[in-house]
């Protein structure tokens, strides 16, 4: 496949206090178009680093990214992310926290206010333009955090565990809805998350990574769309997948 | 003056909020009237020009600020207030240079910091009796020189840790979402900077102005510390206080007005985030 | 080992800068390293006025500095206690502290000599009360800081006021205690120096006012050398001590 993200050779390594210290080296990553591949591994081997290689917020010592066929400076595609934490500026109102992004992906003054009301009422944040981060609960910070990765029109979803921090309820509900909104937009998400169970619920394909920051396994998600989250199906496919998975992380 | 804000709802005083501030308690006019008390007792252990009871020190006070004593109060308080206000404007943006340099790079620690730690040490007097020897008795220059070189290392200081504490997450996501130097300026570095650099006003103007006074009498022509040295010569130490208590008036007002200024300026905090800070020398 | 290469480095062009202006401008204005050095080994060895050596003036100033330092120390850490613990103390000491700090140094240090004839308590009474307000506010902060939920724990238990604060607030403020004695440190042999350069005969003031009368530029650098090395030894090895003391805290 020569179209969607790919990224080959990639290597990162980190000044640390005892010296360099390499978090992946020749990795090679392909996001076909409009799929949801998520990547898969336990905290610290470097899963959050791949995104951030691909989007140029981490410097690559080697490698290349090519988007749509060609080579390409990393992050200057389109794209948009959500992290961990929603990263949102507590003294500027939901709506403006919108706008700086918008700003940024160089969205033109009279296209904004409507794009920014769009997506708040898709997140179902309709009433919250004018609130500050402080008034809302975790999930709908969340919301807020998903609604201005999309409203910058990305050609790629980056998401950084975004879910890793909520309830289970809270969580399941953002979970459905963002199926939802991908749904409708059709780009490539790449996904990061130690998360088994969310990763066979939301992915087209999944790739585990090891603490040493390789992949050592894949594998497709022979589920259909829309996915239901309570098919037993998914639950099979987990418990079959993490066999796999926790064997060799030992 | 704890520097609480001590707020009912998050951030946006009430009216019962801002009356609970505003009521003295009854504890904190004892001991105001007890600290009162001890003056008084205390200076009839010496005599009245030495130590003035606190009608004597009124009368003083008004002596000085109607002029008819030896010195023009306007002339004095004046030179000297210019001097602390070039002073402190030098200084904070030598130290907001430093501070940030410091704040942002790893290597501009290293090598700025040493060089600020070994200023933080000397004193004073020492710049002040330097700053005679090299540039002469001239009327402003060595107190101005005294005040920058002293304030600004605790300024840079200041100004470096609070830009070690901006949220280097935020940072990133304004990276993340292409935005310009000047977008990222004014949305993320400074609204976060806002507290830091009214602290840091304040703290400058605290220390400049007891600088200015000490380099005064080494190193100035005219000024309260002059004034200040003529009378510890004549050893009349009741007048040296009374030119003390408008400088001390003075600050609490441009304290008070800052404190308005940033509480104003960061409604978005919550409570008891404008803090007090210390400001030494 | 990057970060002492870095700081070695600032040294040597101090050094250089300081032989150059040297140079520029003359043995009068700004004699040279060499120069200064010379004239420090000379005042330590041989002696100044009445043939007392730089070492004499280090030893009475350093004298000074450690009773007023523990003094403040004792005064400080009481009343930041206090007011911690007790609202009451809060109140009765937290409405005059602002002031105590506004007070102009030159103005306590002054009127104290004048009133105690320059004696060696009057130095001692002048720079307490100076430094004390400074790290009374210090341990205060920390003293408000103490965890709630261990107090709490203590009440459960029916601990009682002293062992409260013996138990609890001592040990959760004694980093800042720590603290605010190396801060205090820092700040009273500045003021020291500038009680004795008021009238006393012996001291590092003392040299410092000797030695401007004379107009000897040479002399003041040789001193000021002495008490910067000596003032950054302390404070580094303060620094050490204190960071070894609580490296369990992480």
């Amino acid at each position: 496949m020569t179209a969607g993200l790919e990224g080959a050779d990639l290597t990162v390594r980190f000044e640390g206090e005892d010296g360099p210290f390499t978090v992946f080296e020749g990795l090679d990553i392909h996001v076909d178009p409009g799929e949801f591949l998520t990547v898969m591994g336990p905290s610290g081997c470097g899963k959050t680093t791949v995104l951030n290689a691909l989007a140029g917020l981490v410097p690559l010592e080697r490698g290349t990214v090519r988007y749509d066929g060609e080579a390409v400076e990393p992050g200057s595609f389109s794209y948009g992310y959500v992290f961990q934490e929603p990263r949102l500026l507590d003294w500027r109102t939901v709506a403006e926290n919108l706008a700086f992004a918008l700003r940024g992906a160089g969205v033109p003054e009279p296209e904004r206010r409507p794009r920014i009301e769009e997506w708040l009422e898709r997140v179902g944040l309709g009433d919250e333009a004018d609130s500050y981060p402080r008034e809302l609960s975790g999930g709908m910070r969340q919301r807020v955090g998903v609604a201005r990765a999309l409203a910058v029109d990305p050609e790629v979803l980056f998401m950084d565990e975004p879910f890793s921090s909520l309830d289970d309820v809270t969580g399941r509900g953002l979970r459905r809805d963002l199926l939802d909104l991908w749904a409708e937009t059709g780009k490539e998400v790449l996904f990061v998350t130690h998360d088994l169970r969310e990763a066979v619920t939301l992915s087209d394909r999944v790739l585990f990574m090891g603490e040493d920051g390789a992949f050592f396994d894949g594998a497709e998600i022979p589920h259909g769309r829309p996915r239901d989250f309570d098919d037993p199906a998914l639950g099979e496919t987990e418990r079959r997948l993490g066999e796999r998975f926790f064997a060799e992380l030992g | 003056m704890t520097g609480e804000t001590g707020t009912a709802r998050g951030g946006r005083s009430t009216a019962l909020d801002r009356a609970r501030r505003a009521a003295p308690r009854p504890l904190s006019v004892a001991s105001v009237l007890a600290v009162l008390a001890a003056w008084q007792l205390l200076s009839l252990a010496f005599p009245p020009y030495r130590f003035p009871g606190l009608v004597r020190l009124a009368e003083n006070v008004v002596v000085v600020l109607t002029g008819t004593g030896e010195f023009d109060p306007l002339v004095q308080y004046g030179v000297t207030l210019g001097r602390v206000a070039v002073g402190f404007l030098l200084s904070f943006a030598l130290a907001a240079a430093w501070g940030f340099a410091m704040g942002v790079s790893p290597a501009a620690e290293d090598y700025l910091g040493v060089p600020l730690f070994t200023l933080l040490t000397v004193p004073s007097v020492v710049w002040a009796f330097l700053g005679v020897l090299w540039f002469g008795l001239t009327d402003h220059l060595v107190p101005v020189f005294v005040v920058v070189l002293v304030v600004f290392p605790y300024l840079a200081v200041n100004l470096w840790e609070g830009v070690e504490a901006v949220d280097g997450r935020l940072v990133e996501m304004a990276r993340a979402f292409d935005a310009t130097t000047v977008e990222t300026w004014r949305h993320v570095y400074l609204p976060q900077l806002l507290p830091t650099l009214f602290a840091t006003t304040r703290l400058g103007l605290a220390i400049a102005w007891k600088l200015s006074l000490i380099a005064e009498v080494f190193g100035a022509p005219t000024g309260v510390g002059v004034v200040v040295k003529y009378h510890f010569e004549n050893f009349d130490t009741g007048l040296v206080i009374a030119w003390a208590v408008p400088v001390m008036l003075l600050m609490f007002g441009v304290e008070w007005l800052l404190r308005r200024a940033e509480r104003r300026a960061t409604r978005w905090r919550p409570a008891a985030a404008v803090g007090r800070e210390v400001a030494p020398e | 080992m990057r970060r002492a290469l870095r700081v070695g480095l600032t040294l040597l062009a101090f050094l250089v800068a300081w032989e150059a202006g040297a140079l520029a401008l003359g043995p009068e204005s700004l004699p040279s390293p060499r120069l200064v050095a010379a004239r420090l080994a000379e005042v330590t060895a041989t002696g100044g006025p009445r043939d007392r050596s730089a070492l004499y003036h280090l030893g009475r100033s350093l004298a000074r500095v450690a009773v007023v330092s523990v003094l403040g120390l004792a005064l400080s850490t009481a009343l930041g206690l206090a007011m911690g613990v007790d609202d009451r103390a809060e109140r009765v000491v937290a409405v005059w502290l602002p002031f105590w700090m506004t007070v102009p140094t030159l103005v306590v240090i002054l009127v104290v000599m004048v009133l105690l004839d320059f004696s060696e308590p009057a130095v001692v009474v002048g720079v307490t009360f100076v430094a004390t307000p400074f790290a009374t506010a210090n341990v205060w902060e920390g003293a408000r800081a103490v965890d709630p939920a261990l107090l709490e724990m203590a009440r459960a238990f029916d601990v009682g006021r002293w062992g409260v604060v013996r138990e609890v607030y001592l040990p959760a403020t004694l980093p800042q205690v720590v603290g605010s004695f190396r801060y205090l440190l820092g700040m009273v042999w500045k003021v020291v120096v500038l009680a004795e350069t008021f009238g006393l005969q012996a001291g590092l003031g003392a040299m410092f006012r000797f030695w401007f009368n004379q107009g000897d530029v040479t002399a003041i650098l040789a001193y000021l050398s002495l008490f910067v090395v000596v003032m950054v030894g302390l404070q580094y090895a303060l620094g050490a001590a204190s960071d070894r003391l609580f490296a369990w805290r992480g």
